[in-house]
């Protein structure tokens, strides 16, 4: 078998497996643009956080907080705070990319996000999963992101508001609907169902989006632990 | 927004996203790490989903997200397609807000 022909074929199904995520992505880039222009940011300066940051939760954070006055240093210590998920996501993919050049790796974590980082990290443990697909599932979103953003920025107070039309279901249920076909054993649900506790009482007590990877952190943990109890189980 | 803002939240946010990759190999001889990173997918995403679907406004509540939600998670457990259960969540919770007004 051809390895070009294979890595374009991996690559496309990249592209093609987030297709109906850019939708929603799109949606929040108008959103995005369109907020950043109202906090008095140039054209410029929303494209270049949309290319250099490619952050959506770290990007409305920033003009939003921008536009009520904050602090830079605060802003930038929200951006770390938002940012600190990537690394448990980055811990998970690690073994499937060690093989892969460091300059590979150094591009895909450039443009990893939630939604690519949620369609790779399947295919890899299903077996199916390779640089190319992440790499087309990351550049897809990336000039989407980059598009609807100018594209708000530039249409100004037409983009949509996402909160009245609902738009900001869409990620949980995206989230939903790649969730639900992992849940292939008991633990696995229990590990689900406490993240999914821990989140809601997290996002209650807790600051900014601290919660997500508090949550994610702890039920991971436990079902690790889940795990070594079992194995130590049928071991007896 | 200064330039220095700027690249300091590229900067911060690129590194979140390269150290683990650059640093960790995924050492496959601990078994205790692998089994703790095999969960780290579902939690990541339970944690999205819940808070999104629970406290969409901020504080916990069942509202029309919820109730969309339970629809999409049938659908997701019957079909598998992720599409479809996009869809069918977002219909149902256009459906409520019209009815609700």
């Amino acid at each position: 078998m051809d390895p070009r022909s294979s890595a374009r074929r991996q690559f496309w199904s990249g592209v093609w497996t987030v297709a109906p995520i850019c939708v929603g992505v799109a949606a929040f880039g108008l959103v995005f643009g369109a907020a950043s222009a109202n906090a008095g940011l140039s054209l410029a300066q929303t494209l270049a956080m949309s290319l250099f940051v490619f952050s959506g939760a770290a990007q409305i954070t920033a003009v939003s907080m921008l536009e009520v006055g904050a602090a830079p240093l605060t802003i930038l210590l929200t951006t770390v705070a938002l940012g600190l998920r990537h690394i448990l996501m980055g811990a998970s993919l690690a073994p499937y990319l060690r093989d892969r050049r460091l300059a590979w790796r150094a591009l895909l974590a450039f443009q990893m996000v939630d939604e690519t980082f949620a369609v790779s990290i399947i295919r890899f443990r299903a077996g199916t999963g390779s640089q190319w697909f992440f790499l087309g599932a990351n550049l897809s979103l990336y000039m989407v992101w980059a598009a609807s953003s100018a594209a708000g920025a530039l249409l100004g107070a037409v983009a949509p508001d996402p909160a009245s039309l609902g738009l900001d279901l869409i990620f949980p249920l995206i989230f939903l609907g790649l969730l639900v076909p992992l849940l292939q054993n008991r633990i696995e649900i229990a590990t689900a169902l406490l993240a999914g506790a821990f989140a809601l009482l997290g996002s209650q007590i807790l600051p900014d989006r601290w919660y997500l990877i508090s949550a994610a952190l702890l039920a991971s943990l436990c079902g690790g632990a889940l795990e070594s109890i079992k194995a130590r189980r049928s071991k007896a | 927004m200064s330039p220095g803002l700027l690249i300091a939240m590229a900067l911060a946010t690129y590194l979140t996203r390269l150290l683990p990759l650059v640093f960790l190999r995924g050492d496959a001889s601990n078994p205790l790490l692998e089994r703790w990173l095999r969960h780290v997918p579902v939690s990541i995403f339970a944690a999205i989903v819940a808070p999104g679907v629970f406290a969409p406004h901020g504080s916990v509540e069942w509202g029309g997200n919820a109730v969309a939600a339970l629809v999409a998670l049938m659908i997701a457990i019957r079909t598998r397609q992720l599409l479809l259960t996009v869809i069918a969540g977002m219909a149902v919770f256009w459906l409520l807000r019209a009815l609700g007004g």
